[in-house]
């Protein structure tokens, strides 16, 4: 390894409610946080994004709970363990650890509560990745002719034909369909997780081609935060807008959230 | 919205990829049809092609075809334009650029050929929306008819009867939702073949409830796009189904 990854990130996230619910009087089932632990020069910073299942009841608070579970327990298991080898068992016992937090917590009610859940966990040595459902993660990592290079994590395998069914961290499959992967690639230098509700945007379908990170849309994500300067705050603002604006409503009826990482 | 209140990411460029859900009207167009009632359809096609177009999340993701089955013989349309006996090209034509044919009513009920090229319709576009790269809502097909399927010398059929188990499968396998509406003077036998092509989604209606079956079907796309479960599919098909009481005639 050339050098070692800085453990420092900025990192932004915005969640908009989608037109269906804005127009049912919904609130927002998506959520996303993150979470930063450990000394400077062994940070560890978790990035999470939930999507709570739009028939769900509680769908809502499920989302933020997993939100909540993963930035909390993947924080704590991963501190000190920049040097791990085996860090898709360490994601895969994160996901244990919080699944069983989270049915703990909802009880009988945990299908209501249902939620996808995509992790990334960022160290010194190595970027761990865990998905629950159809939420994905681009990394942007080198360049080809001075174009900047983004990169699609593998996404879990579909459960049906239908784009839009999916696997939940309430479901009994959850861990066997669970995708989990580790990068070990100091020139990864941003990235953004996303819910479902981006996939047409964030990704590009073309024909015959497998599923790839549409660069405009990465590209537009990454370059606000990348600003040394930028006012976050207002940067949100905008994001907010152009995220419920028709533009991409017309493509994805749903809630969107974009968490958004660039390396310091 | 002013496109300026998000400057800096308005030069973004995104493919119209959204997920696609593959709509089929299914319609009697045969001469018990004819005078008001196409012209109420007509009418109602053309309102809910407006409505469509306004609403947002279904305009680039719901895709129209129409399958009539009256003349002589069982046409699929792309939008406007009639397809020949063998199309080879799709009839599904994207919402917001969908324009509905005029329909003319005559001849017979070719219900069970209307229904079998419904079916391959949508299992061809299946194969082209994944071919495209595409990803797809489970589709639909709404059958309305108000007669008992004939044969092409307008006699009364049991050739329907061949579809039943083909149709159970394809349900069950979650192939496609069908919905089918019997409406006019439909009889109680027109409304038994309705009952055994479409167990689940069957309903008999009071005259010619063309705006309200079309209003069903867009709260059917919207709740598949939403990820609803069946009860919430059932609890639309139930409230319109109450709307206009059954023909008790």
């Amino acid at each position: 390894m050339d050098r070692a990854l800085t453990g420092e990130w900025r990192v932004r996230g915005v969640s908009v409610r989608g037109y269906r619910h804005v127009r049912d009087g919904k609130p927002c089932q998506d959520a996303h946080g993150h979470s930063v632990t450990g000394p400077p020069d062994d940070r560890v910073t978790v990035l999470a994004v939930a999507d709570g299942a739009g028939s769900r009841r509680l769908s809502d608070k499920g989302s933020a709970l997993a939100v909540r579970l993963a930035t909390g327990r993947f924080g704590r298991l991963c501190a000190g363990r920049s040097e791990e080898r085996d860090v898709r068992g360490l994601l895969f016992e994160g996901l244990e650890d919080v699944r069983r937090s989270f049915l703990t917590e909802t009880g009988a009610a945990a299908a209501d509560h249902a939620t996808t859940l995509t992790v990334v966990v960022l160290t010194r040595a190595w970027l761990g990745y865990l998905t629950v459902g159809d939420g994905f993660a681009v990394l942007r990592a080198g360049d080809e002719g001075g174009e900047r290079q983004f990169h699609l994590l593998p996404q879990a395998d579909a459960v049906s034909e239908y784009g839009n069914e999916t696997v939940f961290l309430s479901s009994n499959d959850a861990t066997a369909k669970a995708r989990a992967e580790c990068v070990r690639d100091p020139g990864v230098d941003g990235m953004f997780l996303s819910t479902d509700g981006l996939a047409q945007a964030a990704l590009t379908r073309a024909s015959g081609a497998s599923q790839r990170p549409n660069s405009s849309f990465a590209t537009g994500m990454l370059r606000s935060l990348d600003a040394a300067r930028a006012d976050l705050d207002e940067d949100d603002r905008k994001l907010t807008t152009y995220l419920s604006s028709d533009q991409l409503t017309r493509l994805n009826g749903d809630d969107k959230t974009v968490l958004r990482a660039v390396r310091l | 919205m002013d496109p300026m209140d998000f400057a800096d990411y308005a030069d973004i460029e995104i493919e119209n990829n959204a997920q696609r859900l593959p709509l089929v009207l299914c319609l009697d167009t045969s001469s018990s049809m004819a005078g008001e009632p196409v012209a109420l359809l007509n009418q109602a096609l053309r309102d809910w092609t407006a409505q469509l177009k306004d609403d947002v999340s279904l305009s680039h993701s719901v895709e129209v075809a129409v399958v009539t089955f009256g003349g002589q013989r069982v046409t699929a349309w792309q939008g406007p334009r009639a397809l020949s006996a063998l199309p080879n090209v799709s009839p599904f034509v994207p919402a917001h650029h969908f324009e509905p044919p005029r329909l003319q009513a005559a001849g017979v009920t070719l219900m069970t050929e209307a229904l079998e090229l419904a079916m391959q319709l949508v299992a061809a576009r299946k194969t082209e929306l994944r071919s495209l790269g595409l990803q797809y809502y489970r589709p639909q097909i709404c059958v309305v008819t108000d007669g008992q399927p004939t044969d092409a010398n307008g006699h009364a059929t049991e050739a329907w009867r061949r579809t039943v188990p083909v149709l159970a499968a394809e349900q069950d396998a979650r192939k496609f939702r069908l919905f089918a509406i019997g409406i006019g003077g439909i009889s109680p036998r027109g409304e038994q073949v309705l009952e055994a092509l479409a167990p689940k989604f069957h309903a008999r209606l009071q005259g010619f409830p063309f705006r309200e079956l079309l209003q069903m079907m867009s709260a059917s796309a919207s709740a598949e796009q939403r990820g609803a479960g069946d009860e919430i599919f059932e609890r639309i098909f139930a409230q319109f189904k109450t709307q206009r009481p059954a023909y008790e005639g």
